[in-house]
């Protein structure tokens, strides 16, 4: 739940209005107080640690939109803790905070499961995943797959690959997958395998600062796409406070629209949330995240529907959801499409 | 004459004169005209920098229609009919599909009639079926595709329609796509034929400097995130960062335009600019010259306004400084004539030939000092007659002088004899002397008085004296001091003196001043005091006489 700030003390309350004649005597050329009335305290529990992919976060929150719209945001990092990862999902409904980050797949399947979240927005409008190859290794196509191993990691990834292979009409059975055993891109510098499941704007620069020339299958451009940064919360915050979650969006994307005209600058709030980072690597991968951000015909924060549908055929498909949800549910565009125009 | 330190001398100044009313005029003239032509050379620039711009938008117009019609070209051609196969029944590997692929190729690689300036209008074409799928490429990697969510898709099914340049998500590279619909045989759409241009070609129409200066740039900025459509000649630039410039700004607001502003980079540096909005890329197309152009331009009229200043400079200095030498020496030769004048040459005269003002001026002064000798040796001549009638007076003055020193050592002879005549002592008988006393008696003659008093009492060895005073106006208490002494010391020679002729107003002077007489004996006159002295005498041969106070009165 949400938390209203606490009322003023007796003491603060009688002092209030002494304070204020003060003030008022004090500054009669003053204008009215810019800060809104109201000020909400809330969480969100972001997907990963404090990096590049929160940059909207971080900017939403140093640029001043949080507090514009009355909100005061406590971002906390995700990624592992000592009891595995961190499930946004679990954090949002156990009620200790009011939105996470999630991808698509995951919220539908836990609206499968009967668990009351809603996507409100995405961070990006496009799937950063690509099966990643050397530039030289001969592999342009899916078809080019063939007879060559890739490296995947169960879930989302395998989900991805095997939808991309599906559609490209590619003989799986002569793709050699392999379970992915590291975050980094070694096994396919090292040439273990050929290929590798992974984001353009995570291993993609990654190979390319180790000076390899990546190749790109991204899966969008084979029509197979969900969103990996989605906010959500929960259905009852939704209908008790509609104005609030509009607030949050409205917010998020004036950071992201600081995040697109100036990435230097989001760099430097992101740093000040996790000073341990590198710089000019996290520049790198954010000036890469830019352009899924925001492809032209997209507007910040939205979702289509055709994109929610693919994510769940593709889910159906692979077997990891069993029956079909109501879509129109697991997600709305209801408040992204009042932000339109305000960043 | 005293040389003065050269601020004070008059052909400095002269000089200084004539070369600020040489330069001040020209450089006011230079001044004004160095800002109307900078404002000229700025007006030239901009309309430049328009038509630089008019141009650069008809290139990229015209490359535009060069792709459509390729594509127009290229649908007219076999490769229709095996479209309208193929998007009925979208199999990549189907040998109708390699067929078609092939022969896009082959319209890629035969560039003729589709370049512009040599480079390639297209990297590939590709022709995709209504639901997006990719059916035919000239590069096989994008067979299979699904371009239905490519920005370039939406519409393209209905007319021929260009996408405005995007960066592709998996290179990340800027494309710009064209698209025209492909009609099966009975006029039903079937796909699209799609053709990426080459962006290298948009970057060489930008990037030539069509009659620009040396600092000159030409670039398009995409309203999308404000990105750069071409690159920039500063290399440090990448295109796909978002720039801002008032320029940049108002091309992207729909203005067209020029200004003077700063420009994109970081530090920014002041051009002179011309924007406008380019609607079939949706971006602003800006023509930009460094400010400093139009210094550059300016630059060669300026060093020759310059140097006429400085020409001018030179002539009207060398003009002054002959003007004041002309003026300086006749001024300068009539001062040393004064100066030695002054010193006593009045013989010198100016020698001035000039016919002008300073010429009157030498002529006058000239005049002046004869005048001035003349008058000199007039004087003299006079203080010389002045000074012998002087001399003359002065001995005569030391002969009367001498006269009067003569005369008065006569007086003094004579005085004395006065004196020895104011004081006579004379024998009346026997042993009784008289002294008859005339006029004022003074310390002096009191003392003479004495002396010859008892000088004659010694002589004739007088018993008596008779002092007379009858003939002394006035006894004081000096003259009777004296009296008393010379009746002491005649009493020491063994006399007596008898003090006669006291007349009533001398007693009462006597009285009045207190004077003791009494030791004194006595007589009204003369011959009283005679009588007294004749009996003195007798009785003293008998007896001393009783009193000699007694008056016989």
């Amino acid at each position: 739940m949400f938390h209203r700030n606490r009322r003023p003390t007796p003491l603060l309350a009688c002092m209030l209005p002494l304070a204020l004649f003060l003030l008022a005597a004090c500054a009669p050329a003053a204008g009215p107080a810019s800060a809104p009335a109201i000020r909400d305290e809330i969480g969100i529990q972001l997907s990963w640690i404090h990096e590049y992919s929160s940059a909207g976060f971080h900017a939403a929150e140093r640029g001043g939109h949080f507090a514009a719209e009355g909100l005061s945001v406590r971002l906390e990092e995700g990624g592992f803790s000592e009891n595995g990862y961190i499930e946004p999902i679990d954090e949002v409904l156990s009620g200790r905070l009011e939105f996470g980050l999630a991808s698509a797949s995951s919220i539908i399947t836990a609206r499968a499961a009967g668990r009351p979240i809603v996507a409100i927005a995405s961070v990006l409008q496009r799937s950063p995943t690509a099966v990643i190859a050397r530039a030289n290794s001969g592999i342009a196509r899916p078809q080019d797959l063939e007879g060559h191993s890739v490296a995947v990691t169960s879930g989302g990834a395998q989900h991805m690959l095997a939808a991309l292979l599906q559609a490209q009409k590619v003989d799986t059975s002569v793709v050699r997958q392999v379970e992915r055993t590291s975050f980094g891109v070694e096994p396919l510098m090292e040439g273990e395998v050929d290929a590798m499941v992974g984001w353009v704007i995570n291993e993609g620069v990654q190979m390319r600062e180790q000076g390899e020339e990546p190749l790109f299958l991204l899966a969008s451009d084979y029509g197979i796409d969900t969103y990996d940064f989605v906010l959500f919360t929960t259905e009852e915050l939704i209908n008790t406070r509609p104005e609030l979650v509009e607030r949050l969006v409205r917010a998020l994307t004036k950071g992201l629209a600081d995040v697109i005209a100036n990435p230097e600058r989001a760099i430097e709030h992101t740093l000040s949330y996790n000073p341990e980072l590198d710089r000019e690597g996290q520049l790198r991968r954010l000036r890469a995240t830019i352009p899924l951000m925001n492809p032209p015909g997209s507007r910040l924060g939205d979702m289509q529907a055709d994109v929610w549908e693919l994510t769940q055929e593709m889910l159906l498909q692979q077997g990891a959801l069993n029956r079909s949800i109501d879509l129109g549910a697991a997600f709305t565009r209801e408040f992204v499409e009042r932000s339109f125009g305000s960043e | 004459m005293p040389t003065l330190p050269f601020w004070r001398q008059l052909r400095w100044w002269l000089v200084a004169g004539f070369v600020s009313l040489a330069t001040l005029p020209l450089a006011v003239v230079v001044g004004f005209t160095a800002l109307q032509v900078r404002e000229q050379t700025t007006t030239q620039i901009i309309n430049q920098l328009d038509s630089v711009v008019e141009l650069k938008h008809d290139q990229i117009r015209r490359w535009l229609q060069g792709g459509h019609t390729a594509l127009a070209f290229a649908l007219s051609q076999p490769v229709i009919v095996q479209a309208t196969l193929l998007a009925t029944d979208p199999n990549p590997e189907a040998p109708t599909a390699a067929a078609l692929s092939a022969q896009l190729a082959a319209i890629i690689n035969n560039a003729d009639g589709y370049a512009e300036g040599g480079t390639p209008l297209f990297t590939e074409l590709f022709i995709y079926n209504s639901d997006g799928v990719v059916i035919a490429a000239s590069n096989p990697a994008e067979m299979g595709k699904v371009v239905s969510r490519q920005p370039f898709f939406e519409g393209s099914l209905l007319e021929p329609r260009t996408q405005v340049p995007y960066y592709t998500l998996s290179t990340g590279e800027l494309t710009m796509v064209i698209t025209r619909p492909v009609r099966g045989g009975n006029g039903q759409t079937v796909g699209a034929l799609a053709g990426r241009l080459d962006m290298r070609t948009l970057g060489q129409i930008m990037i030539e400097r069509t009659g620009l200066a040396e600092s000159g740039e030409t670039y398009l900025v995409s309203r999308e995130h404000n990105y750069l459509l071409t690159p920039s000649r500063h290399a440090e630039n990448e295109q796909n960062r978002a720039y801002h410039s008032q320029g940049i700004e108002a091309g992207l607001a729909g203005e067209s335009g020029s200004g003077l502003y700063d420009d994109y980079r970081t530090p920014a540096v002041p051009v002179i600019g011309s924007y406008r909005w380019v609607p079939e890329l949706e971006a602003a197309l800006l023509a930009e010259v460094n400010q400093v152009e139009i210094d550059n331009q300016f630059s060669g009229t300026a060093r020759f306004t310059i140097l006429m200043t400085i020409g001018a400079a030179l002539i009207a200095a060398l003009a002054g400084y002959s003007a004041a030498t002309d003026i300086a020496r006749p001024i300068t030769t009539l001062t040393a004539a004064a100066g030695r004048i002054a010193q006593g040459e009045r013989s010198e005269r100016a020698r001035i030939t000039t016919i002008n003002e300073i010429g009157a001026l030498g002529a006058a002064f000239n005049h002046m000092a004869d005048e001035l000798q003349a008058t000199l040796d007039g004087l003299e001549q006079r203080i010389a007659e002045r000074t012998h009638e002087l001399a003359q007076a002065n001995a005569e003055q030391e002969r009367v002088l001498a006269e009067l020193k003569a005369s008065l050592s006569e007086r003094d002879m004579l005085s004395a004899t006065v004196r020895e005549l104011s004081s006579p002592v004379l024998p009346l008988v026997d042993g009784i002397l008289a002294m008859p006393l005339i006029g004022v008696i003074d310390t002096a003659r009191a003392a003479q008085l004495q002396e010859a008093l008892l000088g004659a009492i010694e002589r004739h060895r007088a018993r008596i004296v008779l002092i007379d005073v009858t003939g002394v106006p006035v006894i004081d208490s000096q003259v009777a001091q004296a009296l008393l002494k010379a009746a002491d010391a005649t009493r020491l020679l063994g006399a007596e003196p008898v003090l006669v002729g006291i007349r009533p107003e001398l007693a009462q002077t006597i009285v009045g001043l207190g004077l003791d007489l009494s030791g004194l004996v006595s007589q009204p006159d003369l011959q009283a005091g005679l009588r007294y002295a004749l009996e003195w005498r007798g009785s003293k041969r008998a007896t001393a006489p009783q009193s000699a106070n007694v008056s016989p009165n």
